[in-house]
């Protein structure tokens, strides 16, 4: 019974806890608080079991949901799960839980905060388990305004203009990929029925494909408009503008869940849409992309050493990161793409945890600057050691999970683009300067006389950032779980990408 | 022919049940001139609660239908128009019972007798199948818009806007007319089924159809605010009382899409079969004509509503930028457009007429209309904001609410036959909307109050209207399936 609908649940049980918030009394924080911890809570445990019980071996969609939703146009409700959104409904469901405890301190509207809160994770479980293109979208744009709220109304001081940024951007980047949805569902036919259709399995498969969307001009159109749509998501660079700004006016908990799961539905936008749709445009525009992955690697590094504000220099450091997840996607190799989607799972976690450390920082300091402090390893030992950690993860050092991401991915893309690769290697190096020097500044020198009394981390925030590093360590160590869950589904995009 | 006679006035029963509603208004207003107006309102809701259960008692037994030696067409296609009509005077009645700016006027009766009227040329539009009946019906509709713009008595903006309208409104008359006569001129006959005939038959040089077109479509487009024809709408839906406004907005241009599309798809357009049609004119290219002009309508009602202060001008622009989005159904010849247009029509029934209601409230308390008054609105009253945060947002496109899918059926209909370039600037505008729209959110909920803000208060009338559009605004986002069907069968014409 619990595994037919198992995807419904993950998807809509926080959309009930959603309508349980709505109608509770607003002065009730600790009531609302607890209900939201509780229903993010169950579509986590449903994300495990649903990773403890898929067949990894079975590269094909499994849980499937699929029903006619509006027969006119044949749009179906159309849920299913592979290896590469096992991953992102796992990542989704563990920041989707942890992130509600880093949103303890919120202050004012709790009652709205975390009813938009929920209403904004039932919208990224459903990007990641539609399967009909028309349903996708809906969710995507679902995305949209409760992001708005959150970080318009809980932000910091321009919020406003962070907030609108957000929108516009996101909202033009994915009205191009409606055209593209209409398009492809007017040129398209199901075998079965004869009908058009928006689903993407039928859509993947080129021969139900129309002799329009065959040529190569329209093709490579649609290609471009759903790569705008993508990497303004991602951010790709020249379209990452939008992301400094939003991560650092969100509250901690938005941060969060816009580094650690809004970029990865760029990247997985690539893989489930775009790649399979049109392989043969994401070959021909492969070398583009690896240069964008490039860019991004190398400019996002130099741009996050030069900032002064702790979270904006996490902020760029995302637009480096990604750039790896570019970078394996464009070489169209097995260990590439195993690359690719190990760097977009490692990101969400590590980065997870820088954000959530910034959070904890500018608690206490009510700042963010990172000249501004100095010594806070002798008042804050644990703290310290925990971002050590998470610098040490994001800096990709062996024996933590980042490092396994980049070296596939530099490992899968050296035999294609030799000469992009050992220029990307450079932004390891920048990484590295940055982070450990933003590390010196902060916690070593001279103690900072007025931060004595500084509070060390407290149990709550142990507890957000603790199963985080964990499984940054584990992956670390022994990352085949993750890739006996997302090898065979990767082998397949790879057929299906023609190589 | 007396037997037609007889069937005829059964067919336009709700029409007439309506004529009775103002006869009985006008009676009243002599004989009870003291009285407040409360009994205005009842005779005139009741009057329309029967003109519509008439409307639906017709589509019931409905066969395809002309009355009156075929003047008018009783088909789906006017009963939904006559569903809109009096669903939306009903709303207006609702709106002048809560409206500061209507409430303690004199004259409750014959603004039902004038609203009866504006209700009869409505759906008079809709079913005209001669130039004639079309050019007296829209006479009609304006005739008692121009008096309804001008309700206010008092105020002087209320009157300016009347004057406006009426002026403006003439001239398109008049070039509608002049279109009107070169039809006639040509095809002797004012009958479109002649029309559509003689254009086929005879090939009359392109510039004198061209010239007809464009006149006769100048007068329609007056009615939907469509480029360039739209100068009048801010001035007249900032000086109207919002009741009417909201009519006009709504109403009005329902009004002048039905004309419209009864017009091409019965005088341009032959209809093959019941679901295909065939355009006979190749040598005119009147739908890129409407193609371009719908480009142009939505580009600058949404570039243009940016800078606008007032909510309800800024409403007027969004209007004329809505009415661009609803040409891209005209600009295309097939069944799925009209029923798109129609779909739209309903959803944007629904989101307009709650934007308005919101505003209406919110001037009843603040006596502003200024958008800077709606700073840190969502602080002391939580509820209307959200409302009017769900209306805008379903205005702008975005799902999960009813104004996405208004606009994915457009787009759907027009990609069908290959107009991606309309659709592409389409998506742009609504991208373009999204600023001004969402900055009525961003005063009411990312800004705190300038000075004191006095929480506003939301009787129980105006909470069930909010209430009754909020949720089709809702639902029809996530399930349209009914409004879909409904949508198909309504574009049905004779």
């Amino acid at each position: 019974m619990l595994s037919h609908y198992l995807l419904s649940w993950i998807v809509f049980t926080p959309m009930i806890g959603f309508v349980v918030v709505l109608l509770m009394p607003r002065d009730k924080v600790s009531w609302i608080r607890w209900t939201t911890v509780v229903f993010t809570f169950i579509p986590m445990v449903l994300s495990f079991y649903m990773y403890g019980t898929m067949n990894f071996a079975d590269g094909n969609f499994q849980f499937v949901e699929k029903y006619s939703w509006i027969t006119a146009f044949n749009i179906q409700y159309f849920l299913g799960v592979d290896g590469i959104s096992a991953s992102m409904i796992v990542l989704t469901g563990l920041l989707g839980f942890l992130s509600v405890f880093a949103s303890w301190n919120i202050n004012k509207a709790h009652k709205a905060y975390f009813a938009l809160y929920l209403l904004l994770v039932t919208a990224m479980f459903g990007v990641f388990l539609s399967l009909d293109f028309f349903l996708f979208y809906i969710f995507w744009e679902l995305m949209l305004f409760p992001m708005y709220f959150l970080i318009g109304i809980w932000g910091g001081p321009r919020r406003e203009y962070a907030a609108i940024k957000f929108f516009l951007y996101t909202l033009a980047g994915s009205v191009f990929m409606l055209v593209v949805i209409l398009a492809l569902y007017f040129n398209s036919t199901d075998p079965v029925t004869g009908r058009h259709t928006f689903d993407l399995v039928t859509l993947m498969n080129q021969a139900n494909q129309g002799p329009f969307i065959k040529q190569f001009g329209v093709r490579l159109a649609m290609y471009i408009a759903l790569f705008i749509g993508f990497a303004i998501k991602v951010p790709v660079f020249p379209f990452h503008t939008w992301l400094p700004d939003a991560h650092v006016e969100a509250p901690t908990a938005i941060s969060v869940i816009l580094a650690g799961v809004l970029l990865k539905m760029g990247a997985y936008g690539f893989m489930r849409i775009s790649y399979p749709l049109l392989p043969d445009m994401a070959n021909y525009t492969a070398f583009a992309m690896a240069i964008l992955g490039l860019i991004n690697i190398v400019y996002g590094a130099l741009v996050a050493m030069a900032q002064t504000d702790f979270k904006k220099m996490i902020a760029y450091s995302s637009v480096s990161h990604m750039g790896f997840v570019l970078l394996g996607l464009s070489s169209m190799t097995y260990i590439g793409f195993n690359g690719a989607l190990m760097q977009m799972f490692n990101h969400g976690i590590i980065t997870g945890m820088l954000f959530l450390l910034v959070g904890v920082i500018y608690d206490r300091a009510h700042h963010r600057d990172l000249n501004g402090f100095g010594g806070i390893a002798a008042y804050m030992p644990i703290y310290a050691g925990i971002t050590s950690l998470a610098f040490m993860g994001s800096l990709g050092l062996p024996g933590l999970s980042g490092f396994v991401g980049e070296i596939l991915v530099f490992l899968g893309t050296f035999k294609v683009y030799p000469v992009i690769v050992i220029i990307s290697a450079t932004g390891v190096i920048f990484t590295a300067g940055y982070f450990l020097w933003a590390y010196q500044r902060v916690f070593f020198g001279p103690a900072n006389e007025k931060y004595k009394g500084i509070a060390e981390i407290n149990g709550r925030e142990l507890f957000t950032l603790v199963p985080l590093g964990l499984i940054a360590l584990f992956l670390g160590v022994y990352p085949v779980p993750f890739f006996n869950l997302v090898s065979v589904s990767l082998s397949k995009l790879l057929m299906m990408v023609g190589h | 022919m007396r037997m037609d006679l007889i069937r005829s006035i059964f067919l336009i029963a709700p029409e007439l049940i309506a004529t009775l509603t103002a006869i009985i208004a006008i009676i009243g207003a002599m004989l009870m001139k003291h009285s407040k107006g409360r009994e205005a309102f009842y005779i005139g809701i009741l009057g329309m609660l029967g003109a519509i259960a008439a409307t639906i008692i017709l589509y019931e037994r409905l066969t395809l239908n002309t009355a009156f030696y075929g003047m008018i067409a009783i088909d789906p296609f006017s009963l939904f128009f006559r569903l809109i009509a009096y669903t939306s005077i009903i709303y207006v009645l609702l709106m002048a019972f809560c409206s500061r700016e209507m409430k303690d006027t004199e004259g409750k009766w014959e603004l039902v007798a004038i609203l009866s009227g504006f209700g009869i040329g409505m759906s008079m539009m809709a079913s005209s199948l001669n130039l004639l009946m079309i050019y007296l019906s829209m006479e009609l509709l304006s005739v008692m818009s121009y008096l309804l713009v001008s309700y206010s008595r008092g105020e002087r903006r209320s009157k300016e806007a009347g004057l406006k309208y009426i002026i403006y409104g003439s001239i398109a008359s008049g070039f509608m007319l002049y279109g009107m006569s070169i039809l006639f001129g040509i095809s002797h006959s004012l009958n479109l089924k002649d029309i559509l005939i003689t254009l086929i038959n005879f090939h009359y040089p392109p510039v004198t159809i061209y010239v007809a077109t464009l006149f006769v479509l100048a007068g329609f487009g007056f009615k939907i605010a469509m480029v360039p024809m739209h100068m009048w709408a801010p001035d007249v839906y900032e000086g109207a009382p919002t009741p009417v406004t909201a009519l006009l907005a709504v109403a009005s241009k329902a009004a002048g899409f039905a004309v419209i599309l009864r017009f091409f798809y019965t005088a341009y357009i032959s209809a093959v079969s019941m679901t295909q049609y065939y355009a006979d004119l190749s040598s005119v290219h009147w739908l890129l004509l409407i193609a371009i002009i719908s480009a142009f309508t939505m580009t600058i009602g949404n570039i243009v509503a940016i800078p606008q202060n007032n909510i309800k001008r800024m409403l007027a622009y969004s209007s004329i930028a809505h009415a661009g989005y609803m040409l891209i159904g005209l600009s295309i010849i097939s069944k799925d457009a009209i029923s798109a247009v129609l779909l739209y029509l309903t959803v944007y029934f629904f989101m307009n007429l709650g934007a308005f209601v919101v505003v209406m409230i919110v001037d009843n308390s603040l006596h502003s209309e200024d958008i800077d008054k709606y700073s840190g609105l969502s602080q002391v009253s939580p509820g209307l904001s959200a409302a009017m945060t769900i209306f805008l947002f379903s205005l702008t496109g975005i799902p999960p609410f009813a104004g996405f899918i208004g606009k994915v059926v457009i787009f759907i209909a027009a990609i069908d036959k290959g107009l991606y370039w309309l659709v592409i600037i389409a998506v742009l505008n609504t991208v373009v909307s999204l600023y001004y729209y969402a900055r009525v959110v961003k005063k009411m909920y990312l800004e705190t109050p300038s000075g004191n803000i006095q929480p506003i208060k939301v009787g129980i009338l105006p909470a069930l209207i909010i209430i009754s559009l909020l949720v089709p605004t809702i639902l029809f986002g996530i399930w349209w399936a009914p409004l879909q069907s409904f949508a198909h069968f309504a574009s049905f014409m004779y």
